[in-house]
């Protein structure tokens, strides 16, 4: 009875397991009428959970995509692989892509493109470095282009917003990685270029839940502004400790804390700070949004926004330049004043991202941001 | 001076929350000769049963602490009777027992992570009241950090003093093969010190994820400083662990001060080796003598 028991089993799996086989190569996506994009993500680690609304943009934008027939016949097949926010598995993940081959590569984030870019210029793939701030970063890099506002176009934007308020004195909290250091940098030398004074310049780990000490030493210095910049845990922290301390000067950030996830954790101890950030607006992909929300129950926030964008510029380039990656990097550089949900996009000659959209928000304390200065 | 003050301030309460889980520590490897990295994985759970009881379930703040407490002492129990006795009754070596233990903690954090996800969890998002003295600033959490971590930590050390139940649980570290010779409830007193470990754990892990919040990679962090804390006061000083604890919180401070808030972890480690290398007996831990060398 038990052998009976054993071999029916195992005749239940083999059916299953190999009919599931079947399945998949009789549905395999294989020919010309592919394009294979691949995308080095963190997938898992401490920071991701923020990918769950990347891969999300990236499905609904290929139901979108394939719906209205945008790559004439051709479809979409991503390959998704697990950079976990670290170089070294970034530069395994971004290894085992390149072996399928793919038509341009998508990599989210400061540390990960970093620690790709030579691999990215050797391999001759273009690339997309989304929310990807580190300045200069596209620059002597021919096949990698920048999806995020880049770190000295907001360091800019934010010093001359703050002396206009007569905020000559600031203190710097930022994350302790490639991104912070270099937007702590970046927003120096745009500052004191403007006659302003940096007081202190603070640094927290990205999974610090307590940065107490920090911010002792920072008010310690008495600054008319505190710069908070990052992500991670520490990013919450900040706020809420800030907060805690009482402070009264003028708090600037930045786009990150419009993140739904990270706001619901700072709520009201955000209201009343600044960020520069761009427009975005999803009208010109009407079923978007009820698409997006649907998938994972959330409000597309800006993250989302230069996802979609980023899908957008590829399909725009693929459409131009067809599916070879030297003809997907010349189309991306022809692009001038293309409309995207981030508004009219324009690269230049070494990747770098111009929006036309760039403004000073406030945060509110209904957790929206209004627009206090173009 | 003021700042140096509210470093030195934040020092002390950090250094209460360590003495605390240099205790759950300490116990379980003083006495069952188990380096307990389960530990960290106990610690989120608690952060993670806190936040579900109030959060989640909107229980009152007592209740949920109650509860916690309640499903810490179970989770320990479950650790022990699963994990550590299975192991005990084999006489496995402490290394085993120790990759075991580093076994559980790697679920706990998975399981964690994948229930709840990567991101922080906070259990209040409101702002805690400030008090200010002289310009020294404290949250009222970190009052009560203070002295619930504090007064945990003395009245234990005196119940260990003078309980005969603990008298025998602190021996057993020296000579673990005498409890049953000696007909005294072997399993009993190994229940005991994982349920006053567990105990130890949820106090200051409740505390810290009301404060700041829990995520579920954390739990090593804190089990390494407690540790350190541990060899740094001397592993057979129960007295030494709280002292160790302070001057690891102070030192911290110090380094904040001085240098920069990133490097604090650094300090820990210093001390650790420099310890290891100079005093490996601890900072009050006796000598060895010369024919135990």
């Amino acid at each position: 009875m038990k052998k009976i028991i054993i071999g029916l089993c195992v005749v239940v799996l083999i059916a299953v397991f190999g009919g599931r086989a079947w399945w998949l190569y009789q549905h395999k996506e294989t020919g010309d009428d592919i394009v294979k994009i691949g995308a080095v993500l963190p997938m898992s680690g401490i920071v991701s959970d923020s990918n769950k609304k990347i891969v999300a943009t990236l499905n609904v934008a290929k139901d979108i995509i394939e719906a209205e027939n945008l790559l004439e016949n051709q479809c979409i097949s991503y390959q998704l692989e697990d950079g976990k926010y670290t170089v070294k598995d970034s530069l395994s993940a971004f290894n085992k892509l390149i072996t399928d081959k793919p038509n341009a590569i998508i990599v989210l984030g400061d540390v990960p493109v970093y620690g790709l870019k030579t691999r990215i210029k050797e391999n001759k793939i273009p690339t997309i470095a989304l929310i990807t701030g580190t300045a200069d970063i596209t620059k002597n890099n021919p096949y990698l282009f920048r999806a995020f506002h880049a770190n000295n176009v907001l360091a800019e934007k934010n010093s001359k917003f703050l002396l206009d308020k007569g905020a000559d004195t600031v203190a710097i909290l930022r994350i302790k990685n490639n991104y912070g250091d270099d937007m702590a940098n970046t927003f120096i030398e745009k500052f004191e270029q403007g006659g302003g004074k940096v007081l202190i310049n603070e640094s927290y780990a990205m999974d610090s839940l307590d940065v107490r000490p920090q911010i002792a030493k920072i008010l310690n210095t008495n600054p008319k502004a505190v710069f908070i910049t990052g992500s991670g845990t520490g990013y919450i922290a900040a706020f809420n400790q800030l907060k805690e301390n009482a402070y009264e000067g003028i708090v600037l950030t930045e786009s990150a804390i419009m993140d739904t996830e990270v706001y619901s954790h700072i709520t009201n101890n955000a209201e009343g700070c600044y960020f520069a950030t761009a427009e975005y607006g999803f009208e010109q992909l009407p079923t978007f949004k009820g698409r997006y929300q649907k998938a994972i129950q959330e409000e597309p926030d800006i993250f989302t926004a230069f996802t979609l964008m980023t899908m957008q510029v590829l399909t725009e380039a693929i459409r131009r330049g067809g599916t070879e990656p030297e003809g997907i990097r010349r189309a991306l550089l022809s692009l001038k004043d293309f409309d995207t949900v981030m508004g009219k996009v324009t690269f230049n000659a070494d990747g770098e991202l111009y929006l036309d959209s760039l403004s000073i928000k406030q945060m509110q304390a209904d957790g929206t941001a209004k627009i206090v200065k173009e | 001076m003021i700042l140096l003050l509210q470093l030195l301030i934040n020092g002390l309460v950090q250094g209460a929350l360590v003495a605390c889980m240099a205790v759950a520590f300490g116990l379980v490897y003083r006495s069952l000769r188990i380096f307990h990295i389960a530990l960290g994985g106990m610690f989120i759970l608690v952060g993670y049963f806190f936040y579900t009881f109030v959060a989640l379930l909107h229980l009152s703040t007592p209740i949920a602490a109650g509860l916690t407490l309640l499903a810490t002492l179970i989770a320990g129990a479950i650790l022990e009777s699963c994990v550590y006795y299975p192991f005990a009754k084999k006489k496995s070596t402490s290394g085993v027992v120790m990759l075991a233990s580093l076994g559980v903690m790697i679920i706990i954090e998975n399981t964690i992570a994948l229930l709840f996800g990567n991101n922080v969890k906070s259990i209040s998002v409101d702002l805690e009241p400030t008090y200010i003295f002289y310009g020294l600033k404290v949250t009222r959490i970190q009052l009560y950090e203070f002295l619930i971590c504090a007064s945990a930590f003395v009245i234990l050390g005196l119940l260990i003093r003078k309980n005969p139940y603990f008298k025998v649980a602190w021996a057993m570290g020296d000579q673990p093969r005498l409890v049953p010779v000696m007909g005294l409830p072997l399993q009993k007193i190994r229940q005991l010190i994982i349920a006053v470990s567990s105990l130890m754990i949820a106090l200051p892990a409740a505390l810290i994820a009301y404060d700041v919040g829990i995520e579920p990679h954390v739990g090593m962090s804190y089990l390494l400083t407690a540790s350190v804390a541990v060899f740094f006061g001397g592993i057979d000083k129960y007295w030494g662990w709280g002292l160790g604890a302070f001057i690891l919180a102070l030192c911290q401070s110090i380094v904040s001060w001085k240098f920069s808030g990133e490097w604090v972890s650094m300090v820990t480690f210093i001390i650790l080796i420099f310890v290891l290398l100079f005093k490996p007996s601890g900072l009050i831990g006796n000598s060895k003598r010369l024919e135990e060398k």
